[in-house]
């Protein structure tokens, strides 16, 4: 059902740009209106869902310790997985958001008999890692055709993505690994029925859609050969809002824009915002300390206790019988 | 593969289908024993007990690998008849992959075990009683306190 | 051939996850709290009710008492609102939580769980769930959505190993306090976790040991330890200008195997000399009100603080406990602090500053006495732990809240011959729950806590098997008040310690008569491997 209505809005996202561009119009909507109003969405709100979750006190230090604590000096602690200071929390978001240190755990190759296996979760690891590494190369390769003059380092990146030079224009490694690991996450989805069990339409939809961007980019630039200059010149144009919608852009184009707008509109309604989630997490970002440096609650209020002279009162013969001392002799 | 293994492969996927749907895959294919422990003792246990149920059918092997699993089983969502049918299914996995074993004996066989896998189930449901009694002598032990407590 | 008439198994039907319905079978929830514990704390909606019955006889009103109660949470927790916003549903999880492994059952997959109430969630407080519903996975908030929460919340131990593998550091028991807390609204509590808050509350424990009492067993236990070692320890109760106050889980002083660690503890504060006392007052480490709400925990903790500050010690020394520890570390402070009228505490025998407790003032007992250890000031005999082949259980939150895990290794292996670690990724910060935690641990429940246990007793299988193991050593009172019974069904011939126990049953006191029993009162015998080892022990 979920898998089923996320493919049909994905198939509806691709008929439109195709029928328009077929029928000859509506270029200005799709090609400048629409990525106007999805990239201010994605902006905005962005923004309204970090602020939202920063609004949110983080009333007690939580963090899940994965290592020896810091105690006494003879006794080696596990500085990124269980830090006690600043600079340790942040070497362990470092290896969280940069190597996803937590997925790796999962990590186990062992013998069964003459046979290495590896787990699914040492795919996912691998799956995950390469997906979102070769995601951002693209991205940042992608700024080429934002800015003139193109920054050297972009320049660079993309000789060295498509270091092996096959064919002509050469082949990105990127976007062979981003289309492998997205197609890997999707069926893996498909595959293993705990996942299916508790797979959303957002889950689907969201990979979908990566799929459709990865998909057109790569016809694009290997199958019908876009006009790169008309492209740029669209992309300056609205970069730096003087849109221009330049002849030639051919078919596909439109569709890779849609789909890439689609998705920054949807990004902050959905779980991809698990990007700007991933650095507030307290379970992650904060040093394990709380012994040694006292944690404020904002809103810490007082409540009912039953105090020592309550007790005392309740159960002063008790006391006086078992000659535990009081703090309060009474005279009766 | 051997018809043995066949064997044992069906089996095994015969008794886990009694999972929910969901769990299936995962515990046929993760072979941690520390991570996939239901899997494990199953895998490890069904297999003792195909050998001993094509071979000479020794007690002091299948006894254990029948309490492994009827153990585990005893406390999962079955009823007893869910808890140790199991067993039944070997006759017609066996019949389907190796015709040529002498059917009455092999169910003879099964029968056999089906009858012990009861009695075990049986003793698995009485050792929870008991232990449930040992849990709450522990947890007041310490005479004084038995003696005073809500004076 | 042979038919399938004896194929009484059915491939349960494929299930949606979005279905609440539960079915409440004997010995796998439970029993719901008494009338009288709910009012005594002062809760909502106190009554008689049976889960297992059609009407929970909510409050009218129920549904807005949980949604407002969402509402308030999310603005006041972080981690709350974040992790209801930002999984992604990878499944690292799913094979993590001991109770999908022992149950099989696919809602015990922690992000199924979490699902539960993240799917109420995005339907009543996100822009997409409000609008597409159950597309954008909502789920309409009803009756049977609040049982079915009763049911899985409390069918999770708090233990955090699924926040371990997670890559976004969802912590499931953060999601199950929090869910806790939203049932406690409306009067959905559990008598095993209600009862000992409300005992605690007014007598000063779990189980309502009043004060003339908690002597009786403090002297009670003084007599045993005179009989095993002739040496006669002071019991100090409630006692001004002590150095030291010492607060253990009540179970140390009613309960065995936790007995035997008391008995630990007490020769060891003698051998050294410590200036400590013991309260009546504060007669209870542990505390059920983490296991119900963020306000329980912080009116059963006060008595800690407010003790010491009255008996004006130094610094607080804690005993062995587990849930009690993630509250001393993590959260009493933070409540019921600051500390200012204690100091940084410092061992009175080897000078040593514990510098990372230097704020809240509170040390491990782990803690202090490996500190004894590596000064060598302790006299020990390990051969009298010689019939003890020992395992060391990491208990869930000193090692994922706290990050404990050497401390009491380094004591173990002082104190025992043979000591062998259980597989690596059973134990220290992968370390599996014993099935019973967060207040779990009642006997209507053992059906869920023996599959729940069966993951680690697996492992305390295979060293057993492996290496003749016939100890599993712990330090959580939890444990041991509900390892003996999961050893006794899945590993027979396992039993189980406190670290301490070990440590006094090493201990040479100046003084002692000779020793011919362990602390048990059992003889003190050299090892016999019960099964032969295949491979040989190297201690």
């Amino acid at each position: 059902m979920d898998l089923l209505s996320s493919f049909l809005i994905m198939a509806a996202l691709v008929a439109v740009p195709l029928l328009a561009g077929v029928a000859g119009g509506g270029q200005g909507v799709l090609l400048v209106g629409i990525p106007y109003a999805a990239f201010a969405i994605f902006i905005v709100g962005l923004c309204w869902r970090v602020v939202g979750w920063a609004r949110s006190p983080v009333p007690f230090r939580i963090p899940t310790t994965c290592g020896q604590q810091k105690s006494l000096p003879w006794i080696k602690s596990a500085t990124l997985d269980n830090p006690s200071t600043g600079t340790g929390a942040v070497g362990r978001m470092a290896l969280e958001v940069l190597l996803f240190r937590s997925l790796f755990r999962n990590n186990r190759a062992e013998m069964y008999g003459q046979r290495y296996v590896f787990g699914d979760s040492k795919w996912l690891w691998l799956g995950a890692l390469a997906f979102h590494w070769s995601l951002l190369v693209i991205v940042l390769r992608h700024l080429r055709l934002f800015v003139q003059p193109v920054p050297a380092c972009v320049l660079a990146l993309g000789k060295v993505d498509s270091f092996f030079q096959i064919g002509a224009p050469a082949l990105y490694l990127s976007n062979v690994i981003v289309l492998c690991a997205l197609m890997y996450l999707m069926l893996r989805r498909l595959w293993d029925l705990r996942l299916r069990y508790i797979c959303q339409f957002s889950d689907y939809f969201a990979l979908f859609l990566l799929l459709g961007i990865a998909l057109s980019g790569v016809l694009m630039r290997y199958g019908t050969r876009v006009d790169v200059v008309a492209v740029k010149q669209l992309a300056i144009g609205l970069a730096t809002f003087q849109p221009v919608i330049p002849a030639g852009l051919g078919l596909v184009f439109p569709v890779h824009v849609l789909l890439v707008s689609t998705l920054a509109a949807y990004f902050p309604f959905s779980k991809l915002m698990h990007m700007g989630g991933v650095f507030l997490s307290p379970t992650r970002n904060l040093a394990n300390n709380s012994r040694m440096k006292r944690h404020v609650n904002p809103w810490n209020y007082p409540v009912k206790t039953h105090t020592y002279a309550e007790w005392e009162e309740e159960f002063r013969d008790k006391l006086t019988m078992a000659g535990i001392p009081l703090d309060e002799a009474k005279n009766d | 593969m051997s018809t043995e293994d066949a064997i044992l492969e069906r089996w095994f996927a015969r008794t886990v289908e009694a999972y929910p749907g969901e769990t299936v895959l995962f515990l046929t294919t993760e072979r941690d024993q520390f991570r996939n422990p239901v899997g494990h003792i199953l895998r490890e246990n069904l297999e003792v007990l195909l050998r001993e149920l094509l071979g000479g059918m020794e007690l002091s092997r299948t006894k254990p690998a029948l309490e492994a699993i009827i153990r585990v089983r005893a406390v999962q969502d079955f009823t007893a008849t869910q808890a140790v049918g199991f067993i039944f299914m070997l006759r017609s996995v066996v019949g389907e992959f190796a015709p040529e074993h002498d059917v009455l004996s092999i169910g003879q066989k099964v029968d056999q075990l089906a009858l012990m896998a009861f009695d075990e189930y049986v003793r698995c449901r009485e050792k929870l009683y008991e232990i449930r009694l040992n849990e709450s002598r522990r947890a007041l032990s310490v005479p004084a306190a038995m003696a005073r407590v809500g004076s | 051939m042979t038919d399938d008439r004896h194929q009484i198994e059915q491939k349960p039907p494929r299930s949606d996850w979005r279905d609440p319905a539960v079915e409440f079978r004997k010995g796998t929830y439970c029993h719901s709290a008494g009338a009288k514990y709910v009012e005594a704390l002062g809760l909502p909606n106190p009554r008689d009710w049976n889960p297992a019955d059609a009407d929970w006889k909510l409050p009218p009103d129920w549904k807005q008492i949980i949604l407002d109660g969402m509402a308030e949470r999310l603005e006041k927790y972080r981690s709350f609102k974040l992790f209801m916003d930002v999984c992604v549903r990878c499944g690292a999880c799913a094979d993590k939580c001991h109770y999908y492994l022992g149950s099989s059952d696919p809602k015990n997959m922690p992000m199924v769980r979490a699902e539960l109430i993240r799917s109420v969630y995005r339907r009543y407080f996100t822009p997409a769930g409000r609008v597409f519903g159950s597309l954008a996975g909502g789920r309409e908030l009803t009756e049977e959505v609040i049982k079915e929460w009763f049911y899985y919340f409390y069918q999770c131990s708090e233990c955090r190993r699924c926040s371990v593998f997670c890559p976004f550091g969802i912590d499931t028991a953060e999601i199950t306090m929090i869910g806790r807390e939203l049932l406690n609204l409306i009067g959905c509590n559990i008598n095993w976790v209600t009862k000992p808050a409300a005992d605690c509350f007014r007598v000063g424990n779990h189980l309502g040991i009043q004060p003339h009492a908690f002597k009786d067993s403090l002297e009670f236990a003084a007599d045993e330890l005179e009989e095993v070692t002739g040496i006669k320890v002071d019991i100090p109760i409630n006692r001004k200008g002590a150095e030291v106050l010492f607060v253990m889980p009540s179970a140390d002083y009613f309960a065995t195997p936790h007995y035997y660690t008391l008995l630990g503890y007490m020769s060891l504060f003698h051998e050294i000399g410590l200036d400590f006392t013991y309260s009546a007052y504060a007669s209870e480490g542990g505390n059920f009100g983490l296991f119900s709400s963020h306000e329980m925990m912080k009116r059963l903790n006060a008595k800690i603080y407010d003790e010491a500050r009255r008996l004006g010690v130094k610094w607080i020394l804690g005993g062995e406990c587990g849930h009690m520890w993630r509250v001393l570390h993590q959260y009493m402070e933070t409540m019921n602090g600051p500390a200012d009228f204690l100091e940084a505490p410092v061992s009175p025998v080897t000078g040593t500053r514990f510098d990372h407790a230097r704020s809240t003032s509170m040390v491990h007992i782990c803690e202090f006495t490996a500190d004894l250890l590596y000064h060598d000031k302790l006299k020990l005999d390990p051969k009298r732990n010689d019939k003890w082949v020992v395992t060391y259980h990491d208990s869930c939150n000193p090692a994922r809240g706290m990050g404990l895990l050497e401390e009491p290794r380094y004591v173990l292996k002082r104190a025992c011959n043979q000591f062998h670690e259980m597989p690596e990724n059973t134990i220290r910060e992968q370390t599996f729950c014993c099935g019973s935690g967060s207040g779990l641990g009642t006997d209507e429940n053992l059906e869920m806590r023996l599959r729940g246990g069966f993951p680690r007793a697996n492992a305390v299988r295979h060293v057993r098997e492996k290496q003749g193991v016939n100890l599993l050593a712990c330090i959580c009172a939890i444990d041991k008040a509900t390892m003996p019974t999961l050893m006794d069904y899945w590993v027979p011939g396992v039993e189980v310690a406190g670290v301490h126990e070990l440590l006094g049953n090493a201990l040479v006191m100046t003084g002692e008569k000779e020793r011919t029993t362990n602390l048990r009162g059992e003889p003190l015998q050299p090892a016999v491997p019960e099964t032969p080892p295949e491979e040989v022990p190297h201690g």
